[in-house]
C-alpha cells in the first residue's frame, strides 16, 4: 500500500526519558521504511539479544516494516516499532497494523508511548497527502500489562478506541487519522 | 398533543426547538405524548409501538407550537463484538422535519444526558452505540471519526449496517472482556 517510489522522510527527535535511568533517547522514524545499515545492525542486535524474533528470515521480514526506533546515547536500539498495511478484521478498512518491541530495561519508561506518538505522526504525514491509503492505526495489545492498565474504553492521548478482541483474544484499538474517510467496500477489500 | 401534559424534568431550547429530557424514566404525560407522535407518524409501519419502546424514551424535541417533532430512545445492550454494555441509541424524526438536520443536535444532547446519568451510577453502560439505518449516512458523514460528538467507526452489524461508538470519558472496560 505504500508507494515505493516515494523518498522516505526520516525524522529524528530527542526526548528525555523518565524513570531511574535519566539517559536521553533519540527517536528515529521514517515511512516508507528506511533503515540504514547502522540502524539495522542495532535493531537486529536488540531483537537477537532479547529473543524477540526467532529466525534471521523473520528479522529480515520485520526489518522491512520498521517505522521507527529509539536508541540510547551509546547507539543501542532499545525500542523498535513496525507497521504493515492490512485490511483490519472487524472494520474491513485499510489501516497500519502497528507493533512495538521494547527492551526489558526500558519497559517502565515512556519509550513505548513516545515512539508510538512519533510513529503516528510519521504515518499520518505520509498518508494524508496521498489520499489516505490507510485511514488509521490498529493496535493488538499483547503485553500482559494491558490486561490491568490502560483499561479506559477510550484512550485520550493519543486517542485509541476499543473495537473488540482479536481472534487471539487480545484487545484491539484503533486510531483514525484526522480527516480520513471510510473506504467503500470495493476499495477496502 | 394527546394524552396529557408532558412531565420531562429538563427542558432546553435551541434552534427553535425545545428538548425535553425523560431519562431514565418518562412520566405518564411524556409517554402518552410520544405514543401519539409515533402513531401520527406511523413510526412502526402503522403497527402499535413495541411496549418496551416507551420505557426507552430518552428525550424528545418539540417545535414552537409544542408539537413533538422527534424522539430519541436508548436501551442497554451487550454490544456484539465489543462484549461491553452500551446504550443502543435510536431516533425517529417526523417526516416534515427530516431536512432540518435535527439528528446531530439530538445525538449530542442524548450523549450528554446518558453520560451524566452513567457517571453518577458507576457506568452501568460505558458508551453509546449507533447502528446507522438512515441511507443518508452512506453518502455523507463518511469520516472514520465524527467530531461532535466523536463517534468512531467499529465495523458493520449483522444486518450490514455501519456501527459507531462513543465511549464516555473515564469509562473503563468491564471485566468480562478481560477473561
Amino acid at each position: 500500500m505504500s508507494d515505493a517510489t516515494d523518498a522516505p522522510a526520516t525524522v529524528v527527535k530527542s526526548r528525555g526519558a523518565r524513570g531511574a535511568d535519566a539517559a536521553r533517547l533519540e527517536y528515529v522514524t521514517a515511512w516508507p521504511p528506511a533503515v540504514d545499515s547502522e540502524a539495522a545492525a542495532a535493531i537486529s542486535d536488540l531483537w537477537r539479544r532479547e529473543g524477540a524474533l526467532g529466525t534471521d528470515e523473520a528479522m529480515a521480514d520485520r526489518m522491512r516494516q520498521v517505522v521507527g526506533f529509539a536508541r540510547d546515547t551509546h547507539g543501542r536500539a532499545v525500542a523498535v516499532a513496525t507497521a504493515v498495511p492490512i485490511i483490519a478484521p472487524h472494520i474491513e478498512q485499510p489501516v497500519y497494523y502497528y507493533r512495538t518491541f521494547v527492551a526489558p530495561d526500558w519497559r517502565q519508561s515512556r519509550a513505548m508511548l513516545t515512539l508510538l506518538r512519533h510513529a503516528m505522526e510519521t504515518l499520518k504525514d505520509y498518508a494524508r497527502p496521498r489520499g489516505f491509503p490507510c485511514i488509521g492505526i490498529l493496535l493488538e495489545l499483547q503485553a500482559p500489562k494491558f490486561a490491568e492498565h490502560g483499561r479506559s474504553a477510550s484512550w485520550r492521548n493519543p486517542r485509541f478506541e476499543f473495537i473488540g478482541r482479536s481472534p487471539r483474544g487480545y484487545d484491539l484499538r484503533v486510531h483514525y487519522f484526522r480527516g480520513a474517510k471510510l473506504k467503500p467496500p470495493s476499495a477496502a477489500g | 398533543m394527546n394524552g396529557g401534559e408532558p412531565t420531562g424534568g429538563t427542558c432546553a431550547s435551541a434552534g427553535g426547538f425545545d428538548y425535553v429530557a425523560c431519562w431514565p424514566h418518562a412520566g405518564e404525560g411524556d409517554r402518552a405524548a410520544v405514543q401519539a407522535f409515533w402513531q401520527r407518524e406511523a413510526a412502526f409501519d402503522g403497527m402499535p409501538e413495541p411496549a418496551a419502546r416507551l420505557d426507552e424514551v430518552l428525550l424528545y424535541a418539540r417545535d414552537a407550537g409544542g408539537e413533538i417533532v422527534a424522539v430519541c430512545t436508548a436501551k442497554p445492550v451487550l454490544a456484539p463484538r465489543l462484549g461491553q454494555p452500551m446504550y443502543y441509541w435510536r431516533a425517529f424524526v417526523g417526516a416534515a422535519w427530516r431536512a432540518r438536520l435535527l439528528s446531530r443536535s439530538l445525538l449530542r444532547r442524548s450523549c450528554e444526558l446518558l453520560e451524566a446519568h452513567a457517571r453518577q451510577n458507576d457506568f452501568p453502560c460505558i458508551g453509546v452505540l449507533l447502528e446507522l439505518e438512515n441511507s443518508q449516512f452512506r453518502d455523507h458523514a463518511r469520516r472514520a471519526t465524527w467530531r461532535n460528538p466523536p463517534f468512531t467507526y467499529i465495523g458493520q452489524s449483522a444486518r450490514g449496517l455501519e456501527v459507531r461508538v462513543y465511549y464516555f470519558r473515564d469509562a473503563m472496560l468491564k471485566a468480562q472482556v478481560n477473561k
